[in-house]
């Protein structure tokens, strides 16, 4: 049986990024002038390519973060749907805390940054918490909706009060050079940042696997009633587990602005906090599974763009290549997208409807 | 000729690494009813998975009507004429009966959509054919276990299956239901069908089989026809030995320590659209004392355990456990001020089905496995594998519950809330569910102990017999009111408490203050 699952789960894997690479390689030939270069600029360019290696390298960080961030919501069965908002607010907090503390030295700018980043992300996010513990507001539905209203709150803040006054860009003034995380590949904006994110990333999976905090998390949402019976305050695990995915989020967002961007340029996120759902989803919620999980999001991503610098393929062609891969991974993955109820009690030879999409 | 043969079957679960079954053999004649009987783990759910295509053998061969064939997937099985109904019921929620029955071969309009009077009318034809007298327009939620059950044959009766596997049919069903379950049985044997009861109960096989076949460890044992082998030889076969059946007779302890667990003027008016689901109930129970509660399905006794289990809230009245109002968060069994709960629901409740024995277990501790908040495997390695020996169940500490028998499953629950130290109140829920003959005894034994050591025990269950031979005292309930608070003895007869529980006698007498204990 175990095996037979394991087997299950392979194939759905190989056929999701099959699909996934499939549908890119028809795309480019579709929207591209010759399809042999953009195949070439596509596959081959972002491995051998020094800054597009470098690009999707870096590329990797905010998505494990962001990634590790999903993945303890979703084991919690929580589903938090607003990182892209969560992300955005936890990078405005970060630059302003930066920029406020211009001077000084740069591990106490990190320090605090870093903070402020999690604390207004991990706030959105346990927003969605505590009405879902108080209200039973469906979580899914209001971090969609507060993170959209975020996005646009965080757009005006960049455009009005925080609009860099030099720059032509819509943008908020650069962080202290000080704070910039060291480039590791230059020309590409790969930074200490991916090392951050890794050590990120084993406290996260520490946490997960080894606490007793990680394993009421886990029950919670394994199981609630299980949890209830044995002795756990599930109300606790609607609220923690939205809060540091938030706070994750708001990491992940910091880490693209000291490693790579500088300054809060608007909607430079340009979905990272859906991405990292897709991240999350093909890695299972496993924390270590997150850095191949990454990489193969990173790859295609940076795939598209060097097709789009390299074969002048509109920038529409990144987006819509972005969406097939997510659509392709979320339909495969997600929980409410199961075998009708009746064969999958069948499978599992549990009660139908026992335990549904949330 | 035969209608079905299974012969030379082998089996292996690498994932828990045993051989579910070693040359399993069956043989069905067209027509009859036949038990397939064996212990918890015996392989009999395993080899009837077989026939039905959810799982394939490793080896063997399986010739229906004489004709070889290999089974991919259930509806290759249900092509032959075989299907199976599970011990746990897979009716969906929030539709009727009737899309129950029908579910997958729903007749269709002319444009494709469900064509809801056609669904009514061939479902009622079906139930009305085989002399059901289920109401195919209720919702699935409103039906009882017994109608579910009619919803899951039906079903397989639509798809023109003549071979039924049933799966522990009788062990959710009140003495009544199964009464008239057993005459359906007869109409669709009279019809022709063949069945295949799956079963442990060697006083039902023996009322309704023709003929049966014994399994031990995987291994066929033998078959019999029923009218030639004695409850006691047949009970012999099954266990290897042989106990006498009664543990009771140990005295009442004269006198009880102070009382555990008391429930106060506790009333609940609405829950689930039902009006007074418990009225002004009054019990307490002492320690070394066992009272069982026990009443008709949908006459408050699920209310009450989700009373007793912190689910629900009272409109009045209230729960005392130590004097103290009741936690509302449960401690582990075997913490101080912890206490035992076996849920009658032991699949959503009482165990997290994808997760490990180990952790199932180490999850009512967390305190003492995750000392300063850090897993400490080895402690939650040893504890998992005393509990897994103390009821002897068949699984590994790394195995899935998902892997495991309902039997397994339940003797987990029982060796978890049952383990050393005994909680000072243990609230047992159909504490005998799925249980074999000698598991049962093992758990009756210990009961019995823990209640001889002073722990307050609240039996919860719909089976009469065990309510008889376990308690010191029963409440009876009916429509959600005590109909009897009696000592048990032996002027309690089956027929008497069933009339309690049937509503026809009240020999209640509690008005409040006296309603307690009757011994005091």
């Amino acid at each position: 049986m175990n095996k037979r699952a394991l087997g299950d789960r392979g194939g759905t894997l190989v056929f999701t990024i099959s699909a996934a690479l499939l549908s890119s390689c028809l795309l480019l030939l579709f929207f591209s002038e010759s399809f042999f270069d953009s195949f070439l600029l596509f596959f081959i360019n972002p491995l051998t390519n020094r800054y597009y290696l470098g690009n999707m390298i870096a590329f990797m960080a905010p998505l494990i973060v962001a990634g590790l961030g999903i993945a303890f919501a979703f084991e919690s069965h929580n589903f938090n749907l607003g990182g892209e908002g969560q992300l955005y607010s936890g990078s405005l907090a970060a630059v302003l805390v930066a920029i406020a503390m211009k001077g000084k030295p740069a591990a106490l700018i990190w320090l605090f940054s870093f903070a402020a980043a999690a604390a207004a992300g991990g706030l959105i996010g346990a927003l969605s918490g505590f009405l879902k513990r108080r209200l039973a507001v469906d979580e899914l539905i209001s971090s969609f909706l507060v993170s959209s209203i975020v996005v646009l709150l965080v757009d005006f803040l960049v455009t009005g009060p925080f609009q860099d006054p030099f720059s032509n860009f819509q943008a908020t003034r650069a962080i202290p050079p000080a704070a910039v995380l060291p480039k590791i590949l230059p020309p590409s904006s790969l930074s200490t940042g991916i090392f951050v994110a890794l050590l990120v990333l084993l406290v996260g999976k520490f946490v997960l696997e080894r606490t007793r905090f990680g394993f009421e998390l886990r029950l919670c949402g394994a199981n609630k009633d299980f949890a209830r019976y044995a002795g756990i305050d599930e109300g606790v695990y609607a609220l923690v587990p939205m809060f540091l995915s938030g706070a994750l989020h708001g990491i992940a967002g910091a880490l693209m602005i000291f490693g790579s961007y500088g300054r809060l340029l608007r909607g430079f996120s340009s979905g990272v906090g859906w991405s990292a759902i897709a991240v999350a989803l093909i890695a299972r919620n496993k924390p270590l599974a997150l850095v191949p999980a990454a990489a193969f999001y990173a790859y295609l991503d940076s795939g598209a763009k060097s097709v789009m610098i390299g074969a002048g393929a509109s920038p529409e062609i990144v987006g819509i290549i972005q969406a097939v891969i997510f659509l392709f991974i979320t339909a495969a993955r997600l929980p409410f997208l199961k075998p009708p109820a009746l064969l999958a009690a069948h499978r599992r030879g549990g009660k139908a409807g026992d335990r549904g999409a949330p | 000729m035969r209608s079905v043969e299974l012969v030379g079957i082998d089996k292996y679960f690498p994932s828990s690494g045993t051989w579910a079954l070693i040359q399993a053999r069956l043989s069905l004649n067209p027509g009859e009813i036949h038990a397939v009987v064996g212990e918890n783990g015996a392989g009999k759910t395993t080899l009837m998975k077989i026939l039905a295509g959810l799982e394939r053998p490793d080896s063997g061969q399986i010739r229906i009507r004489g004709r070889t064939v290999e089974f991919k997937n259930p509806a290759e099985a249900t092509r032959f004429g075989i299907g199976m109904v599970h011990q746990h019921f897979m009716t969906i929620p929030g539709l009727n009966a009737a899309e129950n029955i029908l579910f997958g071969a729903e007749p269709r309009t002319v444009f494709g959509l469900l064509d809801k009077k056609a669904v009514l009318r061939k479902a009622a034809d079906c139930a009305a054919g085989y002399g059901f007298s289920l109401d195919v327009r209720r919702n699935a939620e409103s039906l009882s276990v017994g109608e579910r059950q009619q919803v899951e044959i039906l079903r397989l009766l639509q798809k023109n299956c003549d071979i039924l596997i049933l799966d522990e049919p009788t062990s959710v069903l009140t003495d009544q239901e199964i009464r008239s379950f057993f005459s359906v049985l007869r109409q669709l044997k009279a019809s022709g069908k063949t069945i295949v009861i799956i079963s442990h109960k060697v006083g039902e096989i023996k009322k309704i089989a023709d003929r049966l076949s014994v399994m031990k460890d995987g291994r066929f044992l033998g078959e019999y026809k029923a009218t030639d082998i004695s409850n006691h030889a047949l009970s012999d076969l099954i266990m290897g030995e042989y106990e006498s059946p009664r543990l009771k007779a140990k005295a009442f302890p004269p006198r009880p320590a102070p009382t555990i667990l008391e429930i106060k003027n506790l009333s609940l008016h609405k829950f689930k659209r039902k009006a007074h689901a418990l009225r002004d109930i009054n019990l307490s129970v002492g320690g070394g004392e066992i009272l069982g509660i026990c009443a008709l399905a949908n006459n408050g006794l699920s209310e009450l355990e989700d009373l007793l289990a912190g689910r629900l809230k009272p409109d009045e009245g209230g729960v005392f456990f130590q004097g103290r109002p009741y936690p509302k968060l449960r401690k582990a069994p075997w913490l101080d001020g912890g206490i035992a709960y076996v849920p009658s629901d032991r699949i959503g409740r009482g165990s997290c089905s994808d997760r490990s024995v180990a952790e199932n277990i180490v999850a009512l501790d967390r305190g003492s496995f995750f000392p300063h908040g850090l897993l400490d495997s080895a402690k939650a390695q040893a504890r998992t594998l005393k509990a897994i020996q103390v009821l002897g169940v068949k699984a590994r500490p790394e195995s899935k519950i998902s892997q495991l028998s309902g039997g397994n499953i339940q003797k987990m629950i029982l060796g978890r809330e049952l383990s050393e130290p005994p909680a000072k109140l243990c609230l047992l829920c159909e504490p005998g569910w799925g249980l074999d003959y000698a598991s049962l005894r093992r758990t009756y034994k210990r009961i019995l102990e823990i209640r001889s050591r002073g722990s307050a025990v609240v039996l919860i269950s719909s089976d009469i017999d065990e309510i008889m031979e376990l308690s010191d005292r029963i409440a009876v309930l009916h429509k959600g009111g005590l109909t009897g608070l009696v000592t048990n003895g032996p002027g309690i007869t089956k027929s008497k408490l069933g009339a309690l529980m049937m509503g026809l006698e009240n020999v209640y007498s509690g008005s409040r203050g006296t309603a307690g204990r009757d011994h005091e």
